[in-house]
């Protein structure tokens, strides 16, 4: 029973930061439709930079933290208007191709500048146990879990509450609306993707501090974010904290009781399932289209 | 479409020709490679650009087909020209099992769940150790007496050849003509009684045999298969040669491949700034020449007033 | 053909519903058209006409009711299959697959003619080549008789919206449909082109196709054409005869032009 329950608090944890790490995806697709092949590159390069404001600037954590953000913020928002502005309006294919020559891009340049050795994120503060019950968990893992739940309500109630917020909700109902509304679109767009790819980049550094930053580990992460993103249902955030836990836990589980060599497989084989059977994700409603 | 045909004709006899006016074995070696490209791109090809889907898990059908020559050869000790046609047809059985998944999806879902079943492959490949040896790979794969690059060539040629003859044979017919319709136009396609599924599925279990062979060939080859066959690199490779040459053609991805595979050669000794250009190209070409180079030949062509088959599938209307 | 034979319907429609979550778009609409008749389904926007032409092609499962193509239960049977039993639908806003030229939109019509095995695909015999030159001709022919032999060779985005009209219906006659529904073939047409399209229209009946359904916005071209005439509103039929009898009923008026003008 304990040997359970330490599992599934290992699912728990492990489930938020999948949660965490999907944010990004899930907020560019539901709002703009874009199918970000990148989002695990993105990722990486908060892991990288926070890396490098770390180890090399000597920057405390959080501070580091806010640099890095700020720093993916631009760069998401120069993605978006040199890049995916380029291909809007235009299908879901050609975004899907340029992100991925952009994902190719930006993994061999990291490899070329940094080396593919894993790199180590200072962490906030020195790594110790804590003990709740029969369980162990890190100071660490827990301190990732409630920054990765302060990021992910802060998202919400920017979405929700703020005026940026509101005209994204138009831009996305119905942007010649919203142009005409006055809502500077294009700014939006980029907006949106900048808040995209600093999600990302932020799930990228706190788990760096966690386990380590790699050059090469953004197409993993991009998967793993896609089998969250599709068991959670494409564009929900509540889906995304969903699935992200389903997924943790079917693979604390799996990993525990069966075999620990296969437990990447979990995931798409959930995908493919869920795809055959559900294809709206889990736990989104079903949507009538007309 | 005798353009086309005559264009791929030409390019047959001078590939027939090549290894009496060239003997150096590094060109010939390279040569050997292209083609090896020109039948995977050939073969994504009728996917990528004939049904418009974008599969993003074709090494799953060129890691069948290299595993099961590799294991034939290695375990019973079967030659080159029955592993070969026996991986084709074991990576055409795989592809209609995923097709039989995958197809009913569209879009972004397709293009996720087709690259989950090839790392889902890499995965098994790396971990199945009593059969794959793990990620140490099956080396040691017999070459069935041909000892000559120059034979290799001509293997590698004619199943080229065959893989074109297929393709051009699939295209320019009727089914042909229906995974186009449902490329184009889902709705009209089911309207002229075009079953969406069973169209995607052809020229998807053809591409996965194509692979399949390439993949056999590729076995005996190299001698060695590990569970690198499987992986990213070898994908975004292929998709570039179809990109780049124009998808939805059968001369762009020879074109493609040829190009692709001088300058991988070329840029060999440094893969993360080959991998660093390939992914500015593949940028590059979506955004200025979305048709690929014989997209923009067709283009000035058009303007003479000849149309050929393109590519790009058509924006779908909700009915 | 004796009576007992005329009274069998081509297509038969028995109180078709369908809701969309709360909404229902239409609701226990039954109809039938007869072999050799061309039929009218008029009604204002939204009336759902449309809806009702998803229905009866199998692009949407009815909620309630079922749908017999020659004496066939088709509710359940999916778009590509109805179609191979010989009912062919055009689609509201221009559907032809633009980037192929007039020929080629044509000749893929013809699908369901030279379907073949695997085999045939790649070692094709002698039978394969006559299919293929015979679609080759019938497409030349029907595109000829459509009106668009010099368009023979452009892509179908170059064409104007009148000649798209007429493609649409080129490649629906492709598929050699026994009955063929056409969703609002002269939209974007002015008077004059609508009249001569008209003209087309009764020109098919008995010779390309049995019968036809035409969902249309202009009146005058619905009143030439048709042999009866339907009319729904907000989801169920108003009225239904011939074109001088729904012209004439108050309740019609009313639906199109409002309260005052009746």
């Amino acid at each position: 029973m304990d040997l359970f329950l330490q599992y599934l608090a290992n699912g728990l944890v492990i489930g938020a930061f999948y949660a965490l790490s999907a944010l990004g995806l899930t907020l560019i697709f539901g709002l703009m439709r874009v199918v970000n092949f990148a989002h695990g590159e993105f990722y990486m390069l908060g892991g990288v930079l926070g890396w490098f404001v770390t180890a090399h600037l000597g920057l405390n954590f959080f501070l580091g933290l806010a640099l890095v953000a700020a720093t993916m913020a631009t760069l998401g928002w120069l993605v978006d208007r040199f890049l995916i502005e380029r291909v809007r309006g235009q299908g879901e294919e050609p975004g899907i191709l340029l992100t991925i020559g952009l994902s190719i891009f930006l993994v061999n340049a990291t490899l070329l500048v940094v080396g593919p050795a894993p790199m180590k994120v200072a962490g906030a503060f020195a790594e110790g146990p804590v003990f709740i019950g029969p369980i162990i968990v890190t100071k660490l893992r827990l301190l990732a879990v409630a920054v990765g739940a302060a990021a992910i309500l802060a998202a919400h109630l920017l979405i929700r509450r703020t005026r940026l917020g509101r005209a994204m909700r138009a831009t996305f109902q119905d942007p010649m609306a919203a142009s005409l509304a006055g809502i500077r679109t294009k700014h939006v767009y980029a907006a949106t993707f900048a808040l995209g790819c600093t999600l990302a980049a932020l799930s990228g550094m706190l788990l760096a501090s966690v386990y380590s930053a790699q050059a090469s580990i953004g197409g993993l992460v991009s998967l793993k974010s896609f089998v969250v993103v599709i068991l959670g249902g494409m564009g929900s955030f509540a889906g995304a904290v969903a699935g992200g836990l389903l997924l943790g836990i079917a693979e604390a589980m799996w990993g525990g009781y069966v075999a620990t060599g296969m437990v990447d497989v979990i995931g798409f084989v959930l995908v493919i399932l869920i795809l055959l059977f559900r294809p709206q994700g889990i736990f989104s409603a079903r949507a009538e289209r007309a | 479409m005798t353009l086309e045909r005559n264009t791929l004709l030409v390019a047959l006899v001078g590939a027939l020709l090549l290894p009496f006016a060239v003997t150096d074995q590094y060109l010939l070696h390279l040569a050997v490679m292209a083609l090896f490209y020109v039948v995977l791109a050939t073969s994504l090809n009728l996917v990528v650009g004939y049904v418009g889907e974008f599969s993003l898990g074709h090494t799953a059908f060129l890691g069948t087909g290299a595993y099961t020559a590799a294991l034939l050869s290695t375990h019973a000790g079967l030659p080159l020209w029955i592993t070969v046609p026996v991986a084709g047809l074991v990576a055409a059985a795989f592809g209609f099992a995923i097709g039989a998944i995958t197809l009913r999806l569209q879009g972004p879902y397709f293009v996720i769940v087709t690259l989950a079943f090839a790392e889902v492959l890499r995965l098994v490949a790396n971990n199945w150790i009593a059969v794959t040896n793990g990620p140490m790979g099956l080396a040691g794969i017999g070459q069935s007496g041909l000892t000559d690059k120059r034979e290799f060539y001509f293997v590698i040629l004619a199943l080229a050849a065959l893989a074109l003859y297929l393709s051009y044979r699939f295209v320019y017919s009727n089914a042909g003509r229906a995974a186009v319709a449902v490329r184009e136009n889902r709705y009209v396609a089911q309207s002229i009684g075009v079953d969406p599924f069973g169209a995607a599925m052809q020229a998807f279990v053809l591409g996965a045999f194509m692979a399949g062979l390439a993949g056999g060939f590729y076995a005996h080859y190299i001698s060695f298969v590990g569970p690198e066959v499987f992986q990213f690199a070898f994908m975004a490779t292929i998709i570039i040669m179809v990109l780049m040459g124009g998808k939805g053609t059968l001369v762009g991805p020879i074109v493609g491949a040829v190009i692709v595979t001088l300058l991988e050669e070329y840029l060999r000794e440094v893969q993360e700034l080959r991998l660093t250009l390939f992914g500015l190209i593949v940028m590059a070409i979506v955004l200025f020449l979305p048709n690929g180079l014989m997209g923009f030949v067709a283009r000035r062509r058009e303007q003479h007033g000849s149309t050929i088959l393109r590519n790009t599938p058509a924006e779908e209307k909700t009915v | 053909m004796n009576a007992l034979h005329d009274a069998e319907p081509l297509l038969r429609a028995d109180n078709l519903t369908m809701r969309f979550g709360g909404l229902t778009a239409v609701r226990d609409f039954s109809f039938e058209i007869m072999p050799g008749e061309i039929v009218g389904l008029i009604g204002p926007n939204g009336a759902g006409k449309t809806t009702c032409f998803n229905m009866l092609t199998g692009f949407y499962t009815p909620t309630e009711g079922r749908v017999r193509f020659k004496g066939v239960d088709i509710t359940n049977r999916k778009p590509f299959a109805i179609a191979r039993m010989g009912l062919v639908r055009s689609f509201q806003k221009t559907n032809v697959m633009k980037r192929l030229t007039v020929f080629e939109n044509v000749l893929t019509g013809h699908y369901l003619d030279g379907r073949q095995s695997l085999l045939e695909t790649f070692l094709p015999g002698e039978r394969v080549r006559r299919a293929e030159r015979a679609a080759r001709d019938s497409a030349a022919t029907i595109i000829e008789m459509m009106g668009l032999g010099r368009r023979m060779n452009a892509p179908a985005h170059l064409l104007s919206c009148g000649e798209l009209r007429l493609l649409e219906v080129a490649v629906a006659l492709a598929a050699k449909p026994t009955l063929l529904m056409l969703d609002e073939p002269a939209a974007g047409l002015n008077s004059h082109e609508a009249a001569g399209f008209g003209e087309t229209l009764r020109t098919l009946v008995g010779r390309y196709v049995q019968s036809l359904l035409v969902v249309e916005h202009n009146m005058g071209l619905v009143m030439s054409v048709s042999d009866r005439v339907v009319v729904l509103n907000f989801g169920q039929k108003l009225a239904e005869g011939r074109p001088h009898e729904v012209q004439a009923n108050p309740d019609v008026v009313e639906a199109y032009l409002g309260k005052a003008a009746a």
